[in-house]
């Protein structure tokens, strides 16, 4: 039954192309042979599925079956407040497929099975009604707008609550907000959907992570909140989650909210629920899409002519303060003819396909329920050499009477995800000498080839190192020597058992598990002496194996207007991860049928290597949670977490961390029953404390490193035993205190809706690594429980939905500020970060100023002349004209260290996201506009696009508005080779507003199935989404969107927050345009 | 409700037996505190304490770049990948030159993993032959990396024990501290270490490297007397003596020869343990970086017909490692040859199997010259000087005709005849930027040198970002 539906789906899809004409990047046979190809034929799918269909066909054992459509209906549907027709209401018989929509009069006409069939209107904006038949062929429905937004029922944890009685601040996000925004993965998502949850995507390279910033930067150490899905808790990369799959995403924001959570929730904890099968008929939905991504902004470089004259230019003007034996020579202009003029962006950006396939089946009985669905997707990178490709399938089911209730959450993921340098740090995976800050730096007048079309290895092998680039690859040979893949099989999910022995006593146990096994291979073929010498291969495998297993007993009683509950349970998780790693160099051959350990030479035995180790750790906890709420008017509630973690010494290891949070619903008031334009209102207040854990695994104990090869003796090598790290026996658990006080109305009928929370979160003992001087050896320095940090913040969130005649509309928005500041740290000794190139470190996080502000100079223009230099505080002897001033910050009369000053933030001011929603008629209309505000980014790629001229590297065109002593009207100082003056140096002149204004999606929708009335379809939508369509922003980099690691060199952990600000050149967010359909049948 | 009492039981019972998932150690991985065990677990740490001496591809020491680019041996070539050696050459560098700050770390890594052994020495129960041994071999490390932090940046901190990080934050030490600091732990390791070792064990050091290390720590602050009195007490040990054959300290099967008194270990058996030199140094033609390309001024020092020339500089058409020397090899269109070899003798490039003899007799010969002329005991100078001539004169093709003996008699004669011996005998091993700076011509000498302040290299700017006791050097 399933495959034949399946079939004529593919047929009518054909048909329905086939007969538009309808040009869009959908190719239907490209379409199937791709599914066939890679979905159905591997062997992986067909594995999976036979595993998941048996237990589908187990489920579906329970479920009624359908009879024959027998009975007819007709009737209307008008709306209650003004009794006119309404156009375009969707009728169906519940727990089917079975369905009409009202026309222009408002009447519907169609079969139902029995005369006892029950029917569902719904209508956006409006609450939907269920009606039984009962034996009547005419019927009428009158539609009442929306029901009370605050009745909506909000996942906070282990339960759910209904929102009126949720006292604390969460953000939820429902499948209705982001179904139509055809988003790609789960940043997409989040990102300018809530307040005070801000997203980044890390960079634009597919499949990369994302940063979730929630209530900004509350540690020194790890910033991200944890993720739980349908009560997993999940570490890592989470590209693997299929967004279809999405029934809502609730933010816990507050700490009454998290602190069930306890010891990991001090960064907000984000719930994701998956989609779970309703009584009724077997629903199917496919969804399919096709799109092309595009680089939508990148800088103008010199051309070749440009580049030569800028570089006898900067020789020149070196050459006046060199010695006469020390003089470079010009290159003669007429050099240009022998040479390219090559725009080395071009060379590795390009246009990259994406498509995504997912089919879903939901359904069920009393008795059973089951969802079911798979994914395709495959993406290329905008930057060559970059792909991912996701395979997913997961199958959530139910089974169970009133009494007793089995069910399973369980996907099954494998991705494979082809990386190379999408981030200049050159920290992260793939990003290892950063192939796109090569491309943005390499010299146009640089070949490339040979003239017999093959490729130059390196610069330097043309001669000429100061013209051609020093030595450093060629962008394409760098792409195509490195092959770095990373393919992972996890298999994520839970089983769970619910017994409700008495009415509102449920009893729950839940065993879950989240495997993870990665295969990661880098292969990097040779270049030159200087570069990947020799070939050589890595490869790792990791089985991480995180188990959790969770009692609860939650109770709910009501008796008269009294509503308790209270819920107690225990949860323990246990961690393992195994790493086994070998690597070889030398290969006989270096095509992919040889990159393996035994395709290296075999007689250099000491070539090959091989390493191995494991990590455990585990987190015992007990909570409980109680509330009470007095005819829906007064809700109290409070909750309390211990936990105990294995990353603390014995002496430490428990944590309490105790919440308290109460609601007062003033609309339910009696005397506010007059107040007619307010529909809802709610005010709250909470107060609570949560943990950190995320600080390594065995952070109290000192580690030695043994078994590295350090010396030779009588040409016979021997191992050594070196620190590798101190340990603190004494470190305590960092707590985090946060208060937020909040308000929800609805006004004039719930057409507008308004949220608002205003929080102070405080974080105390926060345990970092206080960098020690280097004299103390090479060891990392042990963590210490030595910060304050505070945020303080606002957010706004505000929905305007109306609807004017067959207009439906509804605007949302949000808007949060946080003001981000250090309050105390040990000692007082500043922590210093963004260790980036030779410059030292660019932010500085000390007491009184945000986490990673930056610490500059202060650029203050340009020296016309040598009286101004003279008159000037001093600088360097070699300070000419041209060269740039800085400021003298304390006086002294003399441009040193102590001028610099806490001089930008990288926070920003406010973030904001609209939400535009359109329907008219058969058509949908969609906008999301994203935005952050007054944060400041370094742009450090901006000493490579200004100042390269010692290095033979190409610059931005700006840099033709050069300081000449004719062009004296300039911010950028004259060029030159020898950078006496120091003009590179930490300053403000790399320091840039990092605001931007990003239209992130933009759809436009037409139902289809409203015109052609397809018998057996519920749904057929095509839609056109262009994604990152607009950026507006003065940032003069690649992408203002970014979210750079620390770069420290001295071991602060690389996902801390001490260097978000960087600019390292990241590949950029891609512009996509993309096509699709939605079917449902 | 019946139902409830014995789940709560169960789920009790069941968490209860839990709290020992809690204790988690770490696996695979040795903790420090209970590290020191064993006789073995000392060797370990002591073993860790000589990678730092080692130019290998992770130790970014750039020990080489101060001794023989910022003088007057050889210039920056290479492809401009490293600034600060350009920035070396030229004396435009400033404290941000990230190698002053590789070579800040990498010489502290070396005393924290000396004062690490000999802390823990005295809690393990050993031989007391054998902590002798091992404390004698720290302190003598721990003395060697001092003497080269103070070289290059002057005062210092002196640590002498493991300190917590609080107590890192120390001001500098100043020099005479750490000399007098140095030729102590000279004289214990002497005391300690014995002269010789059989072949297995060759690479540790002895008695004479800890008593050459004292005499030079003399040699730098003038003291003549003392520095005569240890090349006295080196040479009544009896082991030292020249090489017939000057190129035996430069090749593999030849190293560690009677000429070897401090000797740092290479070879190219693994990845980071091999001589990088082998690719800083060697010609890009010579699948290697270039970047230190020898300069005519060097190559003119030499007196006719001095082998030693050939052996140290290659010129246009000469034999080099089995190819035929071209001068396109270098900007100069000189050649280094010291540390170098042919990729074909090792596995790669970047791992040469040659080691540096960081003090060789020869050496110790020329500091007695020096002593003893500074002394004004010329006539008595013309000995130890002629011994090392007379080896390479008896090298030369013609040796009569070639390197006459020096005859000097008068103080000053004598003083520029053997400072020419230090420049072509030990040219490119390290020495010639700290013998110009410690006979106070390097102003003289060096285009764009400022006595008073080049003397020493700054402070690394990040070390006093983290250590606001430090004050920077004059100048900087």
């Amino acid at each position: 039954m399933a495959t034949f539906a399946y079939h004529n789906f593919l047929w009518r899809f054909e048909f329905f192309v086939a007969a538009k004409n309808l040009k869009y990047a959908l190719n239907p046979v490209s379409m199937i042979q791709c599914i066939t190809r890679n979905f159905i034929c591997s062997s992986r799918f067909l594995q999976l599925a036979g595993a998941a269909l048996g237990i589908w066909l187990l489920a579906s054992g329970w479920l009624s079956t359908a009879s024959a459509q027998t009975f007819a209906v007709s009737g209307r549907v008008i709306s209650a407040d003004d009794r006119q027709p309404m156009v375009g209401v969707s009728v169906q018989e519940k727990g089917t497929a079975n369905g009409a929509v009202t026309d222009a009069s408002g009447n519907f006409r169609m079969n139902v099975s029995s005369p006892s069939a029950v029917l569902t209107i719904r209508y956006l904006g409006f609450a939907d009604l269920e009606e039984a038949v009962q034996g009547r062929n005419t019927l009428e429905f009158a539609m009442l707008p929306s029901s009370n937004v605050l009745q909506d029922v909000v996942v906070t944890g282990y339960k759910r609550e209904l929102r009126s009685d949720v006292s604390a601040a969460i953000s939820s996000i429902k499948s209705k907000d982001i179904e139509k925004l055809v988003v790609v993965g789960l940043d997409q998502a989040l990102q300018g959907q809530a307040p005070g949850v801000m997203v980044t995507q890390v960079t634009g390279s597919p499949g990369d992570d994302i940063a979730v910033r929630i209530r900004g930067a509350g540690t020194l150490g790890n910033n991200n909140p944890l993720f739980i899905i349908d009560g997993m808790p999940v570490s890592g990369n989470i590209n693997m989650f299929a967004p279809g799959d999405i029934e809502s995403i609730e933010v816990l924001k507050d700490g009454a909210a998290a602190a069930i959570y306890g010891a990991r929730a001090a960064n907000g904890v984000v719930l994701i629920t998956t989609k779970r099968g309703k009584a009724g008929k077997p629903a199917f939905s496919f969804e399919a899409y096709s799109g092309t991504q595009q680089v939508a902004n990148l800088p103008e470089l010199l051309n070749a002519r440009e580049y030569l004259t800028i570089r006898n230019e900067a020789i020149a003007n070196a050459n006046t303060l060199r010695n006469p034996a020390n003089q470079l020579p010009l290159y003669d202009p007429a050099i240009l003819d022998t040479l390219p003029d090559i725009n080395w962006l071009d060379q590795v950006f390009g246009p990259a396909p994406m498509q995504r396939y997912a089919l879903s089946a939901m359904g069920g009985s009393d008795n059973g329920r089951y969802y079911l669905s798979g994914e395709y997707q495959t993406q290329d990178g905008i930057f060559q050499g970059q792909s991912f490709d996701k395979y997913q399938v997961r199958f959530n089911g139910e089974i169970g009477n009133k009494i007793l209730k089995i069910g399973n959450n369980f996907s099954f993921s494998h991705t494979d995800r082809k990386l190379i340098g999408a981030s200049g740090d050159g920290f992260g995976p793939g990003n290892e000498l950063s192939g796109i800050r090569y491309a943005l730096i390499a010299a146009p007048v640089f070949p490339g080839r040979y003239a017999d079309g093959s490729f130059i290895n390196v610069t330097s092998e043309l001669g000429d190192p100061t013209l051609f680039g020093d030595g450093n690859a060629n962008p394409l040979v760098f792409i195509q020597n490195t092959d770095w893949t990373i393919r992972r099989y996890r298999v994520f999910g839970n089983v769970f058992a619910e017994l409700e022995p008495l009415k509102g006593l449920k009893l729950r146990t839940t065993l879950g598990g989240d495997f993870q096994f990665d295969r990661e291979k880098l292969f990097k073929e040779r270049l030159s002496p200087a570069i990947y010498e020799p070939t050589s291969l890595n490869e790792g495998r990791v089985f991480n194996q995180t188990l959790i297993w969770n009692n609860t007993l939650d109770l709910q009683r009501t008796f008269g207007g009294h509503r308790i509950s209270a819920l107690a349970g225990m949860e323990a998780i246990q961690n393992h991860t195994d790493y086994l790693g070998a690597s070889a160099n030398n290969f006989r051959r270096t095509d992919p049928l040889f990159r393996y350990i035994d395709g290296s030479i075999p007689e250099a035995l000491e070539n090959i290597g091989a390493s191995g180790i494991a990590t455990e750790w585990a987190l015992l906890s007990y909570f409980g949670q109680v509330g009470y709420s007095y005819q829906n008017r007064y809700v109290l509630s409070a909750a309390v977490r211990r936990d105990g973690s294995s990353r603390f010494g014995p002496n430490n290891r428990w944590g309490v961390f105790p919440s308290f949070s109460a609601a007062w619903n003033i609309s339910n008031e009696r005397f506010f029953r007059n107040v007619r334009f307010v529909s809802s209102l709610k005010l709250r207040g909470s107060y609570g404390r949560l943990g950190n854990q995320e600080i390594g695994i065995y952070p109290f104990s000192s580690l030695v490193r043994t078994g590295d090869r350090v010396y030779a003796f009588g040409n016979q090598i021997v191992t050594g035993a070196s620190i590798l790290e101190t340990g603190n026996s004494n470190i305590r658990w960092e707590t985090s205190t946060q208060t937020n006080a909040g308000l929800d109305a609805t006004f004039w009928d719930d057409r507008l809706s308004l949220t608002a929370d205003w929080f102070v979160k405080q974080t105390d003992d926060i345990l970092v690594r206080v960098p020690t001087p280097q004299a103390g050896g090479s060891q990392r320095p042990p963590f210490v429980n030595a910060a304050s940090v505070e945020n303080r913040g606002l957010e706004l969130g505000l929905i305007f939905k109306n609807r004017i005649r067959e207009f439906n509309y509804s605007i949302g928005a949000n808007f949060s500020t946080i003001r981000n500041k250090v309050l105390s740290i040990a000692d007082s000794e500043p922590i210093l970060g963004g260790f980036g190139l030779s410059d030292g470190p660019l932010t500085r996080t000390e007491p009184g100023y945000p986490v990673g502000s930056f610490f500059l100079y202060e650029m203050t223009g340009i020296f016309q002349s040598q009286t101004e230099i003279d008159a000037a505080p001093f600088q360097t002897v070699n300070t000419r004209p041209g060269d740039v001033r800085f400021a003298d910050l304390n006086g002294d009369n003399k441009i040193d260290d102590k001028d610099r000053r806490h001089i930008g933030n990288p926070f920003p001011d406010f973030t904001f996201g609209v939400n535009l929603n359109f329907n008219w008629k058969n058509f949908d209309f969609s906008a999301l506009v994203q935005g952050v505000q007054g944060n400041d980014v370094y742009f450090l790629y901006g000493n490579f696009a200004y100042e390269t001229q010692l290095r033979g590297f190409n610059s931005y065109r700006d840099i033709l508005n050069r300081w000449t002593p004719t062009n004296t009207n300039t911010d950028i100082p004259k060029v030159s080779v020898d950078d006496r003056n120091g003009n590179r140096r930490p300053s403000t002149r790399f320091l840039e507003d990092g605001s931007y204004t990003r239209l992130r999606n933009v759809t436009l929708g037409y139902n289809l199935q409203n015109v052609l009335k397809w018998k057996g379809l519920s749904a057929l939508r095509i839609y056109v989404t262009a994604q990152n369509a607009l950026t507006f922003t003065r940032y003069p980099g690649l992408d203002p969107e970014i979210q750079a690691n620390a770069n420290d060199t001295r071991g602060l952990g690389l996902s801390s927050d001490l260097a978000v600000g960087i600019d390292w050149g990241t590949v950029p967010a891609p512009r996509t345009i993309i096509a699709g359909i939605n079917i449902g049948f | 409700m019946k139902l409830l009492a014995p789940l709560f039981l169960l789920l009790a019972l069941l968490t209860g037996a839990c709290t020992g998932i809690l204790d988690k150690e770490p696996i695979a991985t040795l903790d420090a505190g209970s590290f020191f065990q064993t006789e073995t677990d000392a060797q370990q740490a002591l073993n860790a304490a000589y990678r730092p001496l080692l130019f290998s591809n992770t130790n970014n020491n750039f020990y080489w770049a101060f001794g023989v680019v910022t003088a007057d041996e050889a210039i920056t070539g290479g492809d401009g990948s490293r600034p600060g050696i350009t920035e070396m050459d030229a004396f435009t560098y400033t404290p941000r030159t990230e190698e002053f700050n590789d070579f800040w770390k990498l010489q502290y890594a070396g005393i924290t993993q000396c004062n690490l052994v000999l802390d823990n020495l005295p809690k393990i129960e050993m031989p007391e032959s054998r902590r002798k041994q091992i404390a004698g071999e720290a302190l003598f490390l721990r003395a060697y990396y001092y003497f080269l932090l103070t070289q290059v940046f002057g005062d210092v901190p002196l640590f002498t024990r493991i300190v917590p990080p609080d107590q890192l934050k120390a001001p500098r030490t100043p020099k005479a501290t750490i000399y007098a600091q140095i030729t102590a732990d000279c004289d214990q390791a002497a005391d300690f270490l014995p002269a010789q070792y059989p072949a297995s064990e060759a690479g540790r050091a002895t008695k004479g490297a800890a008593w050459a290390l004292a005499a030079k720590t003399y040699l730098y602050t003038q003291n003549w007397e003392k520095t005569l009195e240890y090349i006295g007490k080196i040479k009544t040990l009896g082991v030292y003596s020249l090489m017939p054959d000057y190129l035996d300290n430069f090749r593999k099967n030849t190293q560690n020869n009677a000429e070897s008194v401090w000797e740092i270990q290479h070879t190219n058996l693994e990845l980071g343990v091999g001589n990088f030199l082998n690719q800083w140094w060697a010609s890009k033609k010579f699948e290697g970086y270039g970047f230190a390309e020898v300069t005519p001024e060097y190559v003119a020092v030499f007196e006719p017909n001095d082998p030693r020339r050939r052996f140290t500089v290659a010129m246009n058409n000469e034999e080099y490692f089995g190819v035929i020397y071209k001068n396109s090899f270098s900007a100069t269109t000189f050649g280094v040859r010291k540390y170098l070899q042919p990729k074909a003798e090792v596995t790669q490039k970047a791992d040469g199997d040659i080691n540096y003899t960081a003090i060789r007799y020869a050496e110790v010969l020329l500091w007695e010259a020096e002593a003893l002329n500074e002394l004004g005991r010329v006539a008595e100078a013309q000995a130890p000087l002629e011994q090392v001539r007379a080896r390479a004169r008896a090298q030369a093709a013609n040796p009569a005709a070639t390197l006459p003996p020096v005859t000097a008699t008068n103080q000053a004669d004598m003083r520029a005849a053997i400072r020419r011996e230090r420049q072509v005998e030990l040219g490119f091993e390290m020495h010639r930027f700290f013998d110009l700076v410690r006979w106070g011509i390097a102003a003289q000498t060096l285009p764009g040198f400022q006595a008073g302040k080049h003397d020493v290299f700054p402070i690394p700017q990040s070390e006093i970002d983290l250590n606001p006791a430090l004050v920077q050097n004059p100048n900087y």
